[in-house]
């Protein structure tokens, strides 16, 4: 049997030994001036840029909760909304081609203008949206076509026969390079143009020759 | 017998031995029964050396012995020991020169009077008797010998606080300077001191050969207090010893160091079986601190660096090759002091803001006013993707470049260009580096320890980079800021073994909690070092960086003062331990805000809650009971012991909500636990409930043991969290196996908080509650502190709060 020989008093506290009043300092909602996120899934704004590219040594993309080995695909430049881009810390909103996550090469937040890399698709069948956050590499293939299925629920379209043809013919002809630094060292004068906010982030892409 | 025999044997047993043994400050008539009290002693020393200044220092922490012959002209005087509870060697002996004596020890007659040194190496009980053998005395019988009961049991020292409740008085080792301070003593624990007088001295901290050279005691208060040992409770034995002005400024340290000391023999002079405060070699007594928000007495000066295109970096982690800007803000103390400094820097996370690394300005120049080079680093470079390894190489590579400076080479074989004029060229220490990082920057440099940690794990590193001047072992610290966990552990986003201080708030509307990849108190439960956390119910995401907004939801935010003076408060003490072993600075982490915290973050109301969280490295090789990882189900704890309960709903489980909406729901009973660890969670409404876990035989002997440590928090949106507003308070009990319970309420630290409401999702604020084993032997409880069967967590009207829904983790025993 127990026998209790402490004299153990309950129901008191020290609070209030250290605290002082609350009206010792302000208070009050400060800051929270960040701009409303809408609702995703949603569709780039536009298409303004789209080349073709083929690489020498593959690359890697998340796709369908597994990593995908790509060689060819597209650079584009499209435009969408500053709000999905706002430069958080959580995850991104997943740019997706179908199931894959694209390369975001910049960030867009100033410009609405976002250079990105995607492995093959073709544009005018395949949805390009933005989803929910999410880390790309820890997509399942579940999420991923939760979120195919809710684009699609939610009406978001390929882009059209004529946006697509408008943007291959901007670019110009297929880009051959050897791996995915050249490629991206390629996309440096896409954002100079498109993305002159990041500057800097462009100029300090390299090919990769080390000089 | 004749009855000349039986009349003088009678005489003898009433009167007692003409000859004597008597502890030095204790009552002659009842130290056979009530024992003496002595504390283990700590300081070494085998007394093979009587030559040895060590005897002089360990003899502080001794008790005095006299051995008298009453008279007696004739025969032999044994002294002996008999163990009656403990270890065969519990006690030793010393002559007063220091020479360890053999039990038992044979003294002829006209060897007495004597004096004898009693050190205790274990906890427990043991009576040292001496007794008289000649031609005329009977062997063994009582008119012949003469005892003292030796009670070795756990001190838990002199100095500190008075508390409201049991157990009536805190000893901690930090007190803020601008509180009082108070010595207590338990009459129970040292019985053998009733009705004696003593003088309370707060006299400037010693090392032992510090006080056996100079064992004068000068009272610093202004003048000692002098007060006597009587009634029953701890109550009855609190002395106001400084009452006001304490000195708390250690100039570029921490905690000015203090004894306090209990002269028993009024003379002015520390000397064996006076009471000081835990006498050891490397800790004071106590520790005063100034306001650790405020700058230190060293003018800081700065100056930037900004060298585009100098980290030349092959592509990995999502990013093509580029070469790196390295750009940043240098904040150090001017002049700078001798010799090499450790290093803090800072790095940001995602934005938009330009010169982000320019917000850390406040925590720089703290740092920098005590003594430390600090650095901020422009992350611009590093957006990449969602770009963690690259934020953690970019630090790497400014961190290689402030410690080597123009010795290192760009990729075009060219010296770096020099930084700020060679200021703190040669002046920064590569073996002491503590790294924040805040948001993707916070993961960035947990990141960057493992880059240089185990650089073998798949892709953390650029292929052929290198980083020299410093290793993993120079990491002595990492503070991550809300930051997010994008990476797993296996991934190298895990702090390991480091030190590690979380930052983070309730109100953070980035970095939420509360979906995947944006939760802090992942890494918290990944580390494996002594690892701490500050949690501020009303902080967004953003104020801990100058130049950010909020980023924040919910009720009662804080302000920005007040983020920044919390983020200043525990990051110096923070640095201050890591770096330099400071002793104090622990205290802003092991006890609760509700009693101690930065004296600049008083003002912070109480429903602005702050908590702590404490957890001391595995390798300190503390005993955990039941940390829920192992042995799974509700009857058994971690380590293989039965579990039993009346308490309501009790499950286990990964605390790992996915559902960032709410707390609790009947769908999701972990709702509002965003944490990666397994735990109980379990309710009440009533009056008697009881969560048992039993502790493993082998683990029983808490009496050398420091602390019960365990974690609580109340479950948001449960019945019986949302019935009942306010803070939950309970009572922990430890029973022997005697059935003897000793209980402490939680009230006495602080009460167990209300969840913070918050609009997109609740998070479960654990806090650390550590217990001193020695005060559940406060003022006599009985318990048997040798053999403590089981712990209890007991809720329920008759024990605190009427009903509630907490989760718990990490019951354990500190053991130091």
């Amino acid at each position: 049997m127990e026998r209790n020989r402490t004299a153990s008093t309950i129901g008191t506290t020290l609070l209030s030994l250290l605290l002082v009043s609350p009206l010792a300092l302000g208070q009050g909602t400060q800051g929270g001036s960040e701009a409303k996120v809408g609702p995703v899934p949603r569709a780039p704004l536009d298409l303004l840029y789209a080349r073709e590219y083929e690489v020498e040594r593959a690359m890697t993309f998340c796709a369908g909760g597994e990593a995908l080995e790509v060689k060819k695909g597209y650079i584009l430049v499209i435009k969408a909304d500053l709000d999905l881009l706002q430069p958080l810390n959580s995850p991104d909103f997943l740019l997706l081609g179908e199931t894959a996550a694209l390369h975001k090469v910049n960030s867009g937040y100033k410009d609405g203008h976002l250079v990105i890399v995607t492995p093959a698709l073709d544009l005018e069948k395949a949805l390009v949206f933005f989803g929910e956050r999410m880390v790309p590499e820890r997509m399942t293939k579940d999420f991923c076509d939760q979120q195919l299925a809710a684009a699609r629920k939610r009406g978001i379209k390929p882009f059209t026969r004529s946006k697509v043809e408008a943007a291959r013919k901007l670019a110009g002809a297929k880009l051959k390079v050897k791996d995915m630094n050249e490629l991206w060292f390629e996309t440096r004068s896409l954002i100079l143009e498109y993305a002159p906010a990041e500057r800097d982030m462009a100029m300090s892409l390299r090919k990769g020759d080390g000089k | 017998m004749s009855l000349f025999w039986l009349l003088a044997s009678s005489v003898a047993v009433l009167s007692g031995p003409a000859h004597d043994l008597t502890a030095r400050f204790s009552d002659d008539a009842t130290e056979s029964m009530t024992g003496v009290f002595l504390q283990v002693n700590t300081l070494a020393c085998d007394g093979s050396d009587p030559t040895a200044t060590s005897f002089a220092a360990t003899r502080l922490l001794m008790r005095s012995f006299v051995m008298s012959n009453g008279g007696v002209t004739s025969g032999l005087f044994v002294l002996s020991a008999e163990v009656l509870y403990g270890d065969s060697d519990m006690i030793e002996v010393f002559d007063v020169d220091g020479r360890k004596m053999a039990l038992p020890s044979e003294f002829a007659f006209d060897q007495l009077p004597a004096g004898i040194m009693v050190s205790a190496r274990s906890t427990g009980r043991v009576i040292l008797r001496l007794t008289h053998e000649s031609a005329f005395t009977t062997i063994g019988a009582p008119e012949n010998t003469d005892e003292v009961l030796i009670r070795v049991g756990p001190f838990p020292g002199l100095a500190g606080h008075a508390l409201t409740q049991y157990p009536f008085f805190e000893f901690p080792c930090a007190i803020n300077q601008n509180r009082t301070v108070a010595v207590a003593l338990d009459p129970m624990r040292h019985g053998e001191r009733l009705g004696l007088a003593y003088d309370v001295y707060i006299v400037g901290h010693k090392s032992p050969d510090g006080w056996t050279a100079d064992p004068v005691l000068t009272d610093l208060t202004g003048c000692f207090e002098t007060a006597i040992v009587n009634g029953t409770t701890i109550q009855q034995n609190t002395t106001l010893a400084w009452g006001a002005n304490l000195v708390g400024d250690a100039g570029v340290g921490l905690g000015v160091p203090y004894d306090a000391v209990l002269d028993f023999d009024q003379n002015g002079r520390l000397d064996p079986g006076d009471l000081i405060d835990h006498l050891s070699q490397d800790e004071a007594g106590f520790y005063v601190l100034k306001d650790t928000t405020r700058k230190g007495p060293l003018v800081s000066n700065s100056f930037e660096f900004d060298n585009s295109a100098l980290f030349y970096t092959e592509g990995f982690d999502g990013g093509s090759t580029r070469s790196m800007r390295s750009r940043g803000l240098v904040v150090y103390p001017d002049p700078l002091p001798e010799g090499e400094l450790p290093l803090v820097t800072f790095s940001h996370g995602n934005t938009g803001i330009q010169n982000s690394y320019l917000g850390y300005r406040y925590l720089q120049e703290l740092l920098a006013s005590h003594g430390f080079i600090t650095a901020s680093f422009d992350m611009f470079p590093a957006h990449v993707s969602l770009g963690i390894r690259w934020r953690g190489w970019l630090t790497n590579k400014n961190t290689e470049r402030l410690i080597l400076q123009t010795q290192l080479l760009d990729h075009n074989g060219n010296p770096y260009p020099p930084m700020g004029g060679g200021i703190i060229d040669d002046k920064v220490d590569g073996d002491r580096i503590v790294t924040s990082g805040h948001s993707r920057g916070g993961e960035g440099v947990i990141v960057q320890y493992n880059q240089v940690a185990f650089p073998d794990i798949p892709g953390i590193r650029p292929p052929n980079g290198t980083l020299d001047g410093y290793d993993a072992d120079s990491f002595l610290g990492i503070n991550a800021i809300a930051e997010v966990n994008f990476l797993t552990a296996d991934e190298g986003s895990t702090p390991r073994d480091r030190n590690f201080l979380l930052y983070y708030g309730g109100s953070d509307a980035d970095v939420c909690g509360c979906v995947s990849g944006a939760t802090p108190t992942f890494h918290y439960g990944r580390a494996d070092g002594n690892k701490m956390m500050s949690y501020l119910y009303g902080a967004g995401h953003g104020y801990y960086n100058q130049l950010w907004s909020c980023v924040c939801e919910g009720p009662l935010q804080l302000t920005r003062n007040q983020v920044e003076r919390c983020s200043k408060g525990y990051l110096l003490p923070f640095c201050m331990m890591v770096t330099y072993g400071n002793v104090p600075a622990k205290d802003f982490f092991t006890r609760s805000p509700n009693v101690f915290r930065p004296i600049g973050c008083e003002t912070i109301p109480p429903e602005q809650v702050m908590v702590n969280l404490y957890r001391d490295a595995i390798a300190a090789g503390n005993f955990v009971i039941d940390d829920y990882e192992t042995n799974f189900g509700t009857g058994r704890n971690s380590s293989g012991q039965d579990v039993t309960f009346t308490v309501l709903d009790l499950v286990e489980r990964l605390f790992e909500d996915t559902n960032p909406a709410g707390g609790w729901g009947s769908g999701e009973i972990d709702g509002g636990f965003w944490w990666e660890t397994r735990g109980c969670i379990f309710n009440w409404n009533g009056v008697v409930f009881e969560y048992v876990q039993t502790i493993a035989p082998e683990e029983r002997d808490l009496s050398d043991d420091r602390y019960l440590s365990f974690i609580t928090c109340q479950q948001a949106d449960h019945a019986d969290t949302t019935g009942l507003a306010g803070d939950r308070d309970i009572t922990v009990s430890l029973v022997d196996g005697d059935g003897v319970k000793s209980s402490i309420n939680t009230l006495s630290y602080g009460g167990i908080d209300e969840p913070y409401l918050r609009s997109g999702g609740w998070g479960s604020a654990f806090k650390t509650y550590r217990l001193r084993i020695a005060d559940f032997e406060a003022d006599g409880s009985g318990i048997d502190l040798k053999n403590v069967v089981s712990m209890k967590v007991e809720v329920g009207s008759d024990f605190g709060s009427v009903r509630g829904r907490l989760g718990f983790d990490d019951f354990e025993i500190i053991r130091k």
